[in-house]
């Protein structure tokens, strides 16, 4: 079975039990790719090609931001876009929302205001970073632990789609972050979804607030919540046009839990016949 | 409304800034009417303990000295000052140092560790802008810095002791010299001599 890719983040490499080598080498004839994010030079973008055994890789942008704050920003594109060159990577992505403070990447990115303007800002942003690369790009659906704005995060998406033409990323887990944070339904947030254009599903690991039951934490190192793999099951249902789905694994994830959690994706995946597309 | 003034407005929200302390606009009215203020506090104190554990895991030195709980109220001290908004450090370590050594009451001592730990930070990057530590002189831009210090101590300790009362400090002129030498950084210090 080779359903599943694993997500990893390149700055988190020494966080695991085992060395980010070993890491790799025994999980990467179970997985059907890597999506990998974090590379900051050529030395490490050589160094995780070499691991990679030429399993299709996704490049997972990062402060490509054209809903950040200041727009899409150009110079990290070029730099990031070098790297997708070099890895040959199937499609790059990166979460919509807001990366920087000023100058300073912020740890825990923020979804954008959902609103007309910066729905804007965000289609001349896309638009504009296609017009620079030649692989394609997928937005990402962001975590929503708080939300400002007034439009829908479904909508915004349909738009953003409708403009750019772009495909998309569904991450389960932050959708279901939107929904707790909305008391909505998870099925009737996903129905206001562009799911035709769903091209990857991310699922991770995470927990809801024990007192702040509006607040997911997407933690990416705890188990996967029961009510996300239902929504795994119900999403890979309703997008024809999925190709790969992540499993995003984060700062010290055990081990022993990842490899559960892959097995797990793995048989939903068999039960549902879906089977990766590169 | 512009975008741009739209999510400065939720970011000062989201880190430091009551809805209060934003100027008047258009878009303060539209974000003040599309929040939940009280899950406001909730999310802002969220990121601003995130932002001190993951400060506090990417520290090299000062984190040796400093536990999770204590730094705590450094990080909300700076997030809630407007220098926090100022980007005066070239890395975001280096900014929380800078606040750290030049707008707080910590320990001298700490201070002394912290603007290592700053200039560490920054020597680590290929970020070439110009050091905030005015004082210092800047000797190789992006290759070495150094600054004078009332105390002294041997660097070397730095990385094997946890307290500042173990590093032997003594109360002498000196300068300590953080050099970038291929991938590796090395700190040295001088007793200035009279």
């Amino acid at each position: 079975m080779k359903n599943i890719g694993i997500g990893i983040d390149y700055q988190h490499r020494n966080s695991y039990e085992i060395t980010f080598e070993e890491l790799i080498t025994n999980l990467i004839d179970c997985l059907s790719h890597l999506s990998i994010v974090g590379l900051t030079n050529e030395r490490e973008v050589q160094k995780f090609l070499s691991l990679s055994k030429k399993t299709p890789i996704i490049h997972h942008l990062t402060n490509i931001a054209p809903a950040g704050v200041e727009g899409l920003n150009i110079v990290e594109l070029e730099k990031q876009y070098n790297f997708t060159k070099k890895l040959k990577a199937r499609w790059c992505v990166e979460d919509i929302g807001i990366w920087n403070i000023g100058p300073y990447n912020i740890p825990y990115f923020s979804p954008p205001v959902l609103c007309e303007p910066v729905l804007e800002q965000t289609i001349n942003g896309i638009n504009l970073l296609q017009s620079k690369i030649s692989v394609p790009f997928l937005a990402e659906v962001p975590s929503c632990s708080f939300v400002a704005g007034n439009m829908d995060l479904g909508i915004f998406f349909q738009n953003l789609v409708k403009e750019t033409n772009c495909s998309i990323v569904l991450d389960v887990s932050h959708i279901y972050s939107y929904a707790i944070y909305c008391d909505e339904s998870c099925v009737d947030i996903l129905k206001r979804f562009p799911l035709s254009s769903v091209k990857e599903i991310h699922i991770a690991g995470g927990s809801v607030h024990p007192i702040h039951k509006w607040r997911y934490r997407d933690t990416h190192n705890e188990p996967i919540m029961s009510e996300i793999l239902e929504l795994l099951k119900i999403s890979i249902k309703q997008c024809p046009s999925l190709q790969a789905i992540t499993y995003e694994i984060g700062i010290g994830s055990p081990i022993y839990l990842i490899q559960d959690e892959i097995t797990l994706l793995n048989n939903i995946c068999d039960e549902l016949y879906f089977t990766p597309n590169f | 409304m512009k975008a741009y003034t739209l999510q400065q407005i939720y970011l000062q929200l989201l880190y430091s800034k009551e809805i209060s302390d934003i100027p008047e606009s258009l878009e303060k009215k539209y974000i003040a009417e599309t929040i939940n203020t009280d899950r406001l506090k909730i999310e802002r104190s969220a990121r601003i303990r995130n932002l001190r554990s993951v400060l506090h895991t990417d520290m090299r030195l000062l984190s040796r000295y400093i536990d999770k709980v204590s730094l705590l109220p450094y990080i909300e001290l700076y997030c809630t000052s407007n220098f926090f908004w100022l980007f005066r450090g070239r890395t975001l370590i280096e900014d929380l140092c800078v606040f750290l050594v030049k707008n707080t009451d910590m320990h001298p001592y700490m201070k002394v560790i912290a603007q290592i730990e700053g200039i560490f930070s920054a020597l680590s990057t290929e970020i070439l802008k110009l050091s905030p530590w005015g004082e210092n002189s800047i000797n190789t831009p992006n290759k070495m810095e150094s600054f004078s210090s009332s105390f002294i101590f041997d660097p070397a300790k730095l990385i094997h002791e946890n307290s500042i009362f173990s590093l032997n400090v003594k109360n002498k002129q000196g300068k300590f010299y953080i050099i970038r030498e291929s991938k590796n950084l090395r700190i040295t210090v001088t007793e200035k001599t009279i």
